[in-house]
């Protein structure tokens, strides 16, 4: 009887909480299906009653992508493939060097390691307002200004929290199982392919969701760097399009192009969400 | 599944019931004898093979695609010049955007040799950012567009072309396209005229695009229904309240009060009221604030008094979102303005009501003012005789008539505003109105030091706004707070430009002498050959991370940290910077009352939003790791709002916390009217207590991440320990802090470290859904110096901020570190 009221009240919670977390996706897409002036009254005058589209308008879809960028549906298109080639190469990158540089800081022991690593941390905590303009300065000279390199080839060089995740994760498994493939003839190359690798598969999915969500949504790099109309990517070219039609009276239409970029994220968090699950290394640990 | 239902009235949803249990009961037949889960593998393996060949499809696409435009692009190398063109498109949107996009097709093929390339970054805002860069990094565009606020900072730096020359000599000229000045409204041009001290005069640093002048947008259909006159051109400030009491006094048909106006308390917009009184907050020199002058005061104590003395006269300023232009689309409101012609474009999508234009009421006087955008040059421009051709392409007749047919702009060439472009069927039909105020029309002085105007906007907004501050006090604020912007010695200048070649020289030398330092170090304690190994295996591991903070992050670093003594206008090249030794620190630390300010409500923030958010995601982790049914279906709901981002979501979150008409106080409103409580005006005139708290529980909605780092970490527990505990008979609550608390300890640490962070870096959120406001309320450190690298252009300044946002986040985090030592079990962490 008591794991019966103890599921209940699981079972309430996970609820409650799933009606307030979803409620802006849901806000989003209901204003998203109304018509203008429906939209309108529900984003200005509020109250609860709006939220439920009656006649749901699926044409502001096209018409919100249609209209992004200068040329039709082309502007669309360009900033679609750009978000993906870059997201896609930063994504890679960020999970390959992380996971890396987080095994040497976790396991190995080299002189200055424990130095670098307060540094690094130290890294993290200078805002990107102040090493903007110096960044701007050092890509100029570097020539790689209206390309992707800026945006995609710091990746490839690491991300301090994701190799603060791993370097946590990392220092938590077994010696016991790094010792094994040491008996088994691994180099570190080997140990890390074959132990570390497979044991922080949660950790590369949360690597992996995260940084593709934040370079899929980053706005101020993009701004910076892309000059050339068809380099845009997709949050600069919604930001634009919210200003021509930011006003009020298009909000449906800016929350259809909203909610259209947004799509990938959340497919790809649906995906690898399994990952998160099957946890970290389980039967390894076990056996 | 027993399901009692009690009343009668609910018999057919206990019929609704039986019926689903009946359902549930035969699926649950079906998968005992393995149908449903067949076919639910199926469904499942079909879903997930179409995305994933959909996910494969769009990246191979998505390569192919910009692979093809990269090597098209560099096949057409295109010869001759090149300019370079910035602008931004506003309210004009994608029509004005294509208005100037075929206007410089049709200039390339009237100059066969000349090529422009136009970026466009959106609105005014990502503009500047964008000038900004581009012109600290030696760049400019060669044409640019610039609000006629921004001449005398702009002209004080040097970053523009004077336009004397060009405009003499085609003056003279006979030559078609030549642009004859004295087509151009005089006033429109005086407007970027500016002789280092007061602008309207000397130096012409702008060719106008458009102008507006300001008034108010009215009602019709309302001023019907109350009974009340239109406006005339000549109307008084004593008409606009009568009429603006007695729409507010209409009910609609649902009894509820209609609103007489929205009076717009932006800094230029108060100013031209003042006009009308003939008074300004200022003297021409800006030493001397002329505010505090009675008849000034007596005319913003009146207008602060119709705002929150009365009911419905005035909207009252509380409402974050029903504010500015928008609120008028509503037709809930009488009268909107003091605006300029820029919202036409967005009004006349309006169907529900009839609207027309007034110009602003007449005080003592009449008076209003102008607000225009020039095309300017570069003073860096490499082609400055072919950048004057585009200019003056680009503000010729037929393009402005162009402009105009679009609503949003005035065109300042008299002929083409005169011309039935402007003046047009199309509403407003007041369109003479504009017109007819320029003569009485005043040019702003706005000084090159652009905290002018956020120090009179922010205490504006106190004292009218939102009316937290007596107006007096309010007042005060801005004279202090200016006088000591004026006094700052920072302000003084003749300081010593940077030695950046001797400083290079230094740092070159210093790390070359590190690196050798380090080697030696190295090469004098060799180890044994199995920890060599090991060591030589770690630097090579963590190269990507060593090689990347040399040229990524220590470049960029060290370049703060000398910036961090400079006095650097961010808009100038780096070899104008000056030397100002500790300057920055020391106004920082001893002077600046708004940075105290942004420090006290960060600190607030972090000290709410870390515990509640960590408390909360550690929560939700445990919920999630439960072994009940549906779980992933509730792990990625929960997920959802972190992976949501952009200004749909700043739209959503600044109706949720409005104060009349928000989703959060719809709902606290009847939980604590019991207690005999009201919820707070968030953003309003409760900031102080509860705005930075508000940031606090919407950053609990985005609790996904830490919550998913928690859950991993929650996973990587082996089980063994919890069952052999429970074998052991131990509780649910010491299993949980000896076993699971332990275990998480590194998660733990990570994720508050992490939090305490990014709090201290609280900035996107303030920035897109206050600004700050109201005052200095909610402006959190980063966003203050956001404000003083990027809008006031203190570049040397900002960096000082960074670097002690630095140490103190360096300080505390190495405190919490030392700290968790102890209580934290790593299982094989080398130390």
């Amino acid at each position: 009887m008591r794991s019966r009221i103890g599921k209940s009240l699981i079972y309430a919670l996970l609820i409650a909480g799933t009606v307030t977390f979803l409620f802006p996706l849901w806000w989003m897409v209901a204003v998203s299906l109304m018509t203008p002036e429906a939209a309108q009254a529900a984003t200005v005058r509020g109250g609860l009653t709006s939220l439920v589209p009656t006649d749901p308008q699926w044409h502001n879809y096209p018409d919100a992508l249609m209209q992004m960028g200068s040329v039709r549906w082309t502007g669309f298109l360009d900033a679609l493939a750009n978000s993906v080639v870059v997201t896609v190469l930063a994504t890679a990158g960020t999970a390959l060097s992380s996971s890396l540089v987080g095994m040497a800081f976790a396991r190995m022991r080299f002189r200055g390691s424990r130095p670098m690593f307060l540094v690094m941390l130290g890294t993290m905590m200078l805002p990107a307002q102040v090493t903007m303009i110096p960044l701007f300065i050092l890509f100029r000279n570097l020539g790689w200004i209206d390309t992707f390199l800026p945006l995609v080839v710091p990746a490839f060089f690491g991300n301090a929290f994701f190799i603060f995740m791993y370097r946590q994760f990392i220092a938590q498994i077994p010696e016991a199982l790094l010792e094994a493939a040491r008996l088994d003839g691994q180099g570190w190359f080997g140990i890390w392919w074959h132990v570390i690798l497979p044991l922080t598969r949660p950790v590369t999915a949360i690597t992996a969701v995260f940084t593709f969500i934040f370079t899929w949504n980053d706005f101020l790099a993009p701004l910076i760097y892309l000059q050339s109309d068809d380099q845009a990517t997709l949050s600069v070219a919604l930001n634009s399009f919210r200003n021509q039609y930011g006003g009020i009276t298009k909000v449906n239409l800016l929350m259809a192009a909203s909610l259209t970029t947004m799509v990938p994220c959340i497919l790809l968090f649906l995906a690898a969400q399994k990952q998160f699950i099957e946890g970290l290394g389980k039967g390894a640990v076990k056996g | 599944m027993p399901v009692t239902v009690h009343t009668n009235t609910a018999r057919s949803s206990a019929a609704w019931v039986t019926c689903a249990d009946r359902v549930v009961a035969i699926l649950c037949f079906m998968a005992r004898d393995g149908i449903a889960v067949n076919v639910s593998r199926i469904v499942a393996i079909t879903v997930r093979w179409t995305l994933g060949v959909a996910a494969v499809a769009l990246v191979v696409w998505a390569f192919a695609r910009v692979g093809w435009r990269e090597l098209a692009r560099s096949r057409t190398d295109a010869g001759g010049t090149t300019l370079t063109v910035l602008h931004w498109s506003g309210e004009g949107g994608p029509e004005e955007d294509d208005i100037v996009e075929s206007s410089l097709r049709a200039f390339e093929a009237a100059n066969p040799g000349l090529h422009v390339k136009r970026i466009n970054p959106g609105d005014a805002g990502s503009f500047y950012t964008k000038l900004q860069t581009m012109m600290a990094a030696g760049e400019p565009p060669d044409i640019f567009y610039v609000g006629n606020e921004r001449i005398p900072s702009f002209a004080a730096l040097g970053l523009m072309e004077p336009l004397d020359r060009f405009v003499a000599a085609d003056t003279a000229s006979t030559e078609p396209g030549a642009l004859k000045i004295a087509d151009l409204y005089p006033q429109v041009v005086d407007a970027f005229r500016y002789d280092g001290l007061t602008a309207g005069h000397g130096t012409l640093w702008g060719i106008p695009k458009d102008f507006t002048t300001v008034g108010f947008y009215y009602n019709k259909d309302l001023f019907r229904k109350a009974g009340v006159p239109l406006p005339k051109d000549d109307w008084t400030w004593d008409d606009f309240i009568a009429t603006a009491r007695a729409i507010g006094a209409a009910k609609d048909d649902a009894g509820e009060h209609f609103t007489g106006a929205e009076f717009v308390t932006w800094p230029a917009m108060v100013r031209a009221y003042l006009f009308t009184e003939g008074r300004d907050v200022v003297g021409t020199t800006f030493d001397d604030v002329t505010i505090t002058d009675p008849k000034a005061m007596a005319a913003l104590a009146r207008l602060r008094a119709w705002r929150h003395d009365e009911e419905h006269a005035l909207t009252s300023g509380r409402s974050k979102i029903a504010t500015g232009s928008a609120v008028f689309s509503t037709g809930r409101v009488g009268m909107a303005g003091p605006f300029g012609r820029w919202v036409v474009p967005e009004y006349r999508r309006i169907q529900a009501f009839d609207w027309d234009f007034a110009p602003l009421p007449r005080g003592s006087e009449r008076a209003n003012i102008i607000l225009t955008v020039s095309w300017s040059i570069s003073a860096q421009s490499k082609h400055k005789d072919d950048a004057w051709k585009l200019v003056r392409w680009l503000t010729n007749v037929e393009g402005q008539k162009a402009q105009a047919r679009l609503g949003l702009a005035i065109p300042s060439n008299r002929a083409a505003a005169e011309s039935d472009a402007f003046i047009d069927q199309a509403k407003p039909a007041n369109d003479r109105g504009f017109l007819d105020a320029i003569p009485m029309s005043k040019v702003i002085n706005w000084p090159p030091n652009a905290k002018f105007e956020q120090l009179l906007g922010t205490n504006l907004d106190e004292g009218l706004k939102t009316g937290n501050k007596p107006l007096p006090e309010a007042v005060a604020a801005f004279e202090t707070l200016w006088k000591q912007e004026r006094d700052s010695p920072l302000g003084r200048g003749g300081f010593p430009v940077m030695p950046w070649r001797m400083l290079t020289t230094i740092i070159i030398a210093i790390t070359a002498a590190g690196v050798a330092a380090v080697v030696l170090w190295f090469r004098k304690r060799p180890l044994p050959r199995h920890e060599a190994r090991e060591e030589r295996a770690g630097f090579l591991f963590a190269s990507p991370w060593i090689i990347g903070f040399a040229v990524f992050m220590a470049f960029p670093v060290v370049l703060s940290l000398l910036l961090s003594f400079t006095s650097w206008r961010g808009l100038a090249t780096l070899s104008e910077a000056k030397w100002v030794g500790v300057g920055n620190y020391q106004q920082l630390l001893l002077e600046d009352s708004r940075f105290k300010t942004s420090v006290a409500v960060t600190i607030y923030y972090v000290l709410i939003a870390v515990p509640l958010g960590q408390l909360l995601a550690l929560g939700a982790a445990l919920l999630m790791n439960q072994k009940v049914r549906g779980i992933p279906f509730f792990r990625a709901a929960w997920y959802l709002p972190s992976v949501l981002a952009g200004v749909g979501v700043a739209v959503l979150w600044r109706w949720v916390f409005d104060s009349d008409a928000g989703l959060m106080n719809s709902v606290l409103a009847p939980l604590l009217s019991p207690f005999g409580l009201a919820p707070p005006h968030w953003f309003g005139a409760d900031a102080k207590t509860w705005g930075a708290p508000a940031f606090a529980i919407m950053s609990a909605w985005f609790v996904g991440g830490s919550m998913m780092i928690y859950l991993a970490g929650l996973q990587g527990i082996p089980d063994e320990l919890n069952e052999a505990a429970e074998v052991d008979g131990v509780g649910r609550v010491r299993r949980f802090v000896g076993i699971t608390l332990p275990m998480l300890g590194p998660v733990i640490l990570f994720n508050v470290l992490m939090a305490v962070i990014g709090s201290f870096q609280v900035f996107t959120q303030a920035f897109v859904m206050t600004g700050g406001e109201p005052g200095d309320l909610t402006r959190f450190y980063v966003l203050y110096l956001y404000n003083q690298g990027f809008e006031y252009y203190e570049m040397g300044y900002a960096s000082a901020m960074a670097w002690i946002l630095l140490a103190v986040v360096l300080v505390v985090t190495v405190v919490i570190l030392r700290s968790s030592a102890r209580h934290i079990y790593y299982e094989a962490l080398k130390k």
